[in-house]
């Protein structure tokens, strides 16, 4: 095997390791693998990696009746039900004898109802007393109510202020987008769905004043303690865009200042991180957009 | 298992259900889909355990590697439409060529998978996601470097750049 030969399929090996490469490809690498150790060696030395990423999903757990019903189906036996870990077995024998009846007594809680009972037994004794006592009992107790119903209405009418003021925000949030999306000078990005959500998309504006709004859809839920974090993609680094966190119908829309590093357009991506963001991109990418060639 | 013992079964599914799952929903994003695959590997570990070598591999690393390929065959099926061949470039789901070459699978630990996992989130996002989209999905080179609308090149070089970096971090 010349050199010539072996340079024309030394890049190939990681690519036949991943099971990337397609079947002419493939058939055509097997055929130089037979005459060539050093790609042989090479595939060799990847393959604890390739099979090692299987190992890179992270694990989760399974509903409960799919042990039944694979056990059942593929063996044809009903199956025995799954051994309790050591911890729950604890919980089983243990938990049950602190929530059973012989201690429930030993360390009652208060109960409400007993001292209700006691102050207006009290109330009682102090009425008996005296009318007068009665009175300003009474008298006190109206002010209350209507001290408790002035509260009331003073945070339906901030309730109002703030629900007001969503709105103003609102509408010149849509007057700024509309400005970005319908100038004659707006550039744009799409950004398109990854494996993760395959049904998400965006689409990134920009002005010449580098005011960039971003319409996002079809995000997936986020998982607690977590948020989307938009990028610029740049050679040297990604540059964090902003978070972002989509309503309750997986749309978002947001609004950034590109910073002056940012040279549009350029590759952006959204990943997946947790809470408050990172520096740089550690989560799994759910969108990513690359300028046209 | 290989005897035919249903408990020995039930043993394998209770010890590795957490992996398989988490891979077919790695690659399939769909519960329905993620638990057929489930009942499709343990249907098929039941049926060849006696093929299974364990000089070759963990338990779990074979029941992965079925998952793997059931699972991106699945997601194959449900990308094409029923009357449509199959996309140009769509080969039959490659098994990772160990058996080819006669390389022993080495029995990753705990801590050399984590490592791995670590190494994966810190590669270069390009390099992470044409990976990903090869390993996870299946996809050739070619048809990762249509999805990301890339010269196959870039796409080359990226999967080898990559993956030479997880060797190294696996080795270190």
């Amino acid at each position: 095997m010349s050199d010539t030969q072996h340079g024309q399929f030394d890049a190939l090996a990681a690519l036949y390791a991943m099971g990337a490469l397609g079947e002419d490809e493939r058939d055509a690498f097997e055929t130089h693998l037979e005459v060539c150790v050093e790609c042989v060696n090479e595939v060799k030395s990847l393959l604890p990696v390739t099979h090692g990423l299987t190992h890179g999903a992270l694990p989760l757990e399974a509903p409960a009746a799919l042990r039944a019903r694979v056990l059942g189906e593929v063996t044809g036996v009903t199956p025995s039900p799954r051994e309790a870990p050591a911890a729950a077995l604890l919980d089983t024998r243990f938990g049950a004898l602190e929530g059973s009846e012989t201690f429930a007594h030993v360390v009652e809680p208060p109960r409400r109802g007993a001292g209700l009972l006691f102050w207006l037994t009290a109330t009682l004794l102090v009425a008996a007393a005296g009318g007068g006592g009665w009175y300003v009992s009474e008298l006190d107790r109206q002010t209350q109510g209507l001290r408790a119903n002035m509260d009331a209405a003073m945070q339906l009418a901030k309730r109002a202020e703030l629900e007001l003021e969503s709105v103003r925000s609102a509408a010149a949030e849509r007057e700024a987008v509309l400005a970005i999306v319908t100038g004659s000078d707006v550039g744009q990005l799409e950004l398109t769905g990854q494996p993760l959500a395959p049904r998400a998309s965006a689409r990134a504006l920009w002005n010449a004043a580098a005011d960039m709004v971003v319409l996002a859809t079809g995000l997936p839920p986020l998982p607690a303690g977590d948020v989307y974090q938009l990028w610029f993609v740049l050679p040297d680094a990604p540059v964090s865009a902003t978070l972002v966190k989509p309503g309750p119908r997986g749309d978002a829309t947001v609004m950034l200042k590109v910073p002056d590093a940012v040279t549009l357009p350029t590759v952006m991506a959204l990943t997946i991180e947790p809470a408050g963001g990172v520096d740089a991109p550690t989560g799994d990418v759910y969108l990513l957009g690359q300028p046209a060639e | 298992m290989a005897e035919g013992e249903p408990d020995a079964l039930a043993a394998a599914y209770d010890r590795h259900i957490r992996a398989v799952y988490g891979l077919a929903m790695r690659v399939l994003q769909d519960q329905g889909d993620a638990e057929d695959v489930v009942q499709e590997v343990f249907s098929q570990a039941w049926t060849q355990a006696k093929q299974y070598d364990a000089t070759r591999g963990s338990v779990v690393s074979w029941l992965l590697t079925i998952t793997r390929s059931r699972a991106i065959d699945r997601l194959r099926s449900r990308r094409a439409r029923p009357d449509s061949a199959p996309a140009s470039g769509e080969v039959a789901v490659v098994e990772l060529p160990d058996s080819a070459l006669g390389a022993e699978n080495e029995v990753l630990t705990a801590e050399s998978a984590a490592r791995l996992r670590s190494a994966l989130s810190a590669l270069p996002l390009l390099e992470r996601v044409a990976i990903e989209l090869a390993y996870f999905e299946g996809l050739t080179q070619t048809q990762v470097a249509e999805r990301l609308e890339q010269p196959i090149g870039t796409v080359k070089t990226r999967i080898r750049t990559g993956l030479l970096t997880l060797r190294e971090a696996l080795n270190s």
